[in-house]
């Protein structure tokens, strides 16, 4: 044991169970489905997003939960003119919320065990990205809302590819430094097995 | 997790595999196991790069600034997300391979997530329950995860294998599953504090703790009584004999005015505790024909009262000093021989555990002369819900030793619900328990329930001052 370790640290207390998390996924996706309903939608969009909501509480970690992302973005942009109308600024956090607690609830198994101190830097990061967003809206509600030139147009169409594919490629751990394949490098110790 | 090596071993060893698709087979499941090793992304990871561009490249399109704002928050978190690369290391403080039951022990994990890692998933006890755990998820720092455990129920068990994950921010990456190694021990059964009652001494030897009926060298005052050969000087009483000889010859000691002191002999008592590992049932019948799984007893049933009896007994009269065996009556070649000391506890407590492992194997019940030393006293714990049990426990009571029957049968059983005939069937058995108790009572075998372990010290204590049956 190294001098670093907290020996002092408290004892594992109980928790709660981790099908809260699973509870927050329902509680979101219900906002989620809730909101473009308010706004105007059509009955019949409930028996779309629904089932996805339903599904992504089964299976947090599965494509439904996309389903219900893109589906709740369609409806927002279907149901009103206004890009920055309160059921839209509503709807960022709401989605956000939902893909957080979705990647969250798909790591630990139901019957398990949730430590609310887990939670912290989760939730301190979710400020973190929702201040940056409402910046930008912030900054798009001050931009006029005029016809952009179609160049313009390109140049950032052109600029999100290049985004997407550096993000790919760095995720890809194309433009890591190669370090020294020793033992400590390797998940398994070196050994392969 | 394995390996891409395993992987081409597993593909590999298939060596008659000839097929044209083969070596891209076994490309593909080597690539397949490379993914899994390491730090990975997962569906959240997909759907945020999915979602995030794909919503700002719609909205782009369509001039639809809803799109884009709806998406931007996965976007803004895939760009602020930094792939994890640190190595996690995980490990285990073994505890010692025997724990007491009902006493708290410390299972403790050091935990290095490494750099990138914010959440940790890891496989640890529950403080109030047996086994491995639930899998908790924690903050991913570096220290030490310690959980306060107590184990209430004895036996061989598994006790901590820490299975862990580690994920980046908001689940995006991780690394694992990985299994951790299973660490296992014994609980051993719990004593509880048992006021022990004075057995009946055996007859050989010349120590002990317990006053014999015959004359010997022990310390307690028998008799006084007048010179006899071979009395041994140094037990002569010098003031009796010379206020009997002022008596008598006017102050002379001659023969026939000297008294001796007799004192009791002290002798050893054995005590052998005979379990019935044949069966164990619980109040609940319907459960009575599943087969537990591994080493599990049914907790408050039979055989569990019946192992803290055994063990509540043999502390009692171990630390009173006398000699206490088991006998397992499932398995004659099992038990423990009778002995003293604080080190023949620890031998009955692991035989116990070893003895109630073998409940669903084990055969007729068996009590024979030889397991047992000649004058001992026996209990016999059972919940007689077999002829065969009478008859050995009437058997060892004919053969001239102090017998007493201990009942386990758990209070008001509760029939199968599933069956009409379910009370019925409740009603016959306890019936027939009945009259195999009465059957022992009438050959003069005293029945106690366990209940705190009370009544049965209580019990041998009556039945020592019982004439008992001898077979003529």
């Amino acid at each position: 044991m190294t001098a670093a370790v907290h020996v002092d640290t408290p004892h594992l207390g109980r928790g709660m169970p981790a099908w809260f998390l699973r509870v927050a996924v329902l509680l979101a996706g219900a906002f989620v489905v809730a909101i473009p309903f308010a706004d105007g939608a059509l009955l019949g969009t409930l028996f779309v997003l629904c089932p996805l909501a339903v599904i992504a509480v089964y299976a947090p970690a599965s494509p439904a939960p996309s389903g219900l992302v893109i589906a709740a973005a369609v409806m927002a942009a279907l149901t009103g003119d206004d890009p920055l109308r309160p059921a839209v600024l509503v709807m960022i956090p709401a989605v956000h919320l939902f893909h957080v607690t979705c990647g969250l609830a798909g790591l630990v198994p139901v019957r398990g065990r949730l430590h609310p101190r887990a939670l912290v830097r989760p939730a301190l990061r979710f400020l973190l990205v929702e201040a940056i967003v409402f910046a930008f809206v912030g900054i798009a509600a001050l931009l006029p809302a005029t016809q952009i030139p179609a160049p313009i147009e390109v140049a950032a169409l052109a600029g999100l590819v290049v985004v997407a594919v550096v993000i790919l490629l760095w995720h890809r751990g194309v433009f890591r430094q190669p370090g020294p394949r020793g033992r400590d490098d390797s998940h398994t110790g070196g050994g392969g097995r | 997790m394995s390996s891409p090596e395993q992987a081409g071993t597993g593909v590999g060893q298939r060596t008659d595999d000839k097929g044209p698709g083969h070596r891209v087979r076994r490309w593909f499941l080597g690539r397949r196991e490379a993914r899994r090793m390491g730090w990975r992304h997962t569906d959240a990871l997909t759907r945020a790069v999915v979602c995030g561009f794909g919503l700002a490249v719609a909205g782009v399109v369509l001039h639809r600034l809803e799109l884009l704002l709806v998406g931007a928050p996965l976007l803004v978190s895939v760009l602020l997300t930094v792939p994890p690369r640190g190595t996690p290391k995980v490990r285990t403080m073994r505890l010692a391979d025997t724990a007491e039951a009902d006493r708290f022990n410390e299972v403790t994990v050091t935990m290095e997530p490494g750099e990138g890692a914010v959440l940790a998933a890891l496989r640890m006890p529950m403080p109030s329950r047996s086994g491995v755990g639930p899998v908790h998820m924690l903050p991913a720092v570096r220290g030490v995860v310690s959980a306060r455990v107590k184990w209430s129920s004895w036996g061989q068990s598994d006790y901590l294998r820490p299975d862990h994950l580690l994920a980046g921010h908001d689940g995006l990456y991780v690394l694992g599953p990985v299994v951790g190694h299973t660490a296992s021990h014994t609980v051993l059964p719990p004593v509880d504090p048992l006021p022990a009652a004075p057995l009946p001494p055996r007859a050989a030897g010349l120590v002990g703790a317990h006053r014999s009926a015959r004359p010997g060298d022990g310390m307690e005052l028998r008799d006084i009584r007048p010179f006899q050969t071979g009395d041994r000087l140094r037990r002569v009483d010098w003031r009796v004999s010379l206020r009997a000889a002022a008596a008598t010859t006017g102050g002379d000691l001659v023969p026939g005015t000297l008294n001796v002191r007799e004192r009791h002999a002290e002798a050893d008592a054995d005590l052998v505790l005979a379990l019935d590992t044949t069966l164990d049932v619980s109040r609940k019948m319907a459960e009575w024909s599943e087969i537990t799984r591994g080493a599990e007893v049914r907790v408050g049933g039979s055989l569990d009262l019946g192992v803290r009896a055994v063990c509540s007994l043999a502390a009692a009269f171990l630390r009173q000093g006398d000699r206490v065996g088991v006998v397992d009556l499932g398995h004659p070649r099992g038990g423990v021989a009778p002995g003293t000391g604080k080190r023949q506890l620890q031998r009955i407590r692991h035989s116990l555990v070893l003895a109630a492992q073998r409940v669903t194997g084990s055969g007729e019940p068996v009590l024979r002369a030889s397991q047992y030393p000649r004058g001992a006293t026996i209990v016999v714990l059972s919940a007689f819900l077999e002829d065969k049990m009478v008859d050995l426990t009437v058997h060892a009571a004919r053969r001239g030793n102090l017998v007493v029957a201990v009942d386990l049968m758990p209070a008001d059983l509760a029939p199968d619900r599933e069956t009409p005939w379910g009370d019925s069937v409740r009603q016959i058995i306890v019936a027939e328990q009945r009259l195999r108790l009465a059957v022992l009572a009438d050959h003069g075998v005293p029945i106690g329930r366990w209940k705190d372990g009370t009544a049965v010290a209580a019990l041998l204590r009556a039945s020592r001052r019982r004439p008992r049956m001898v077979r003529r």
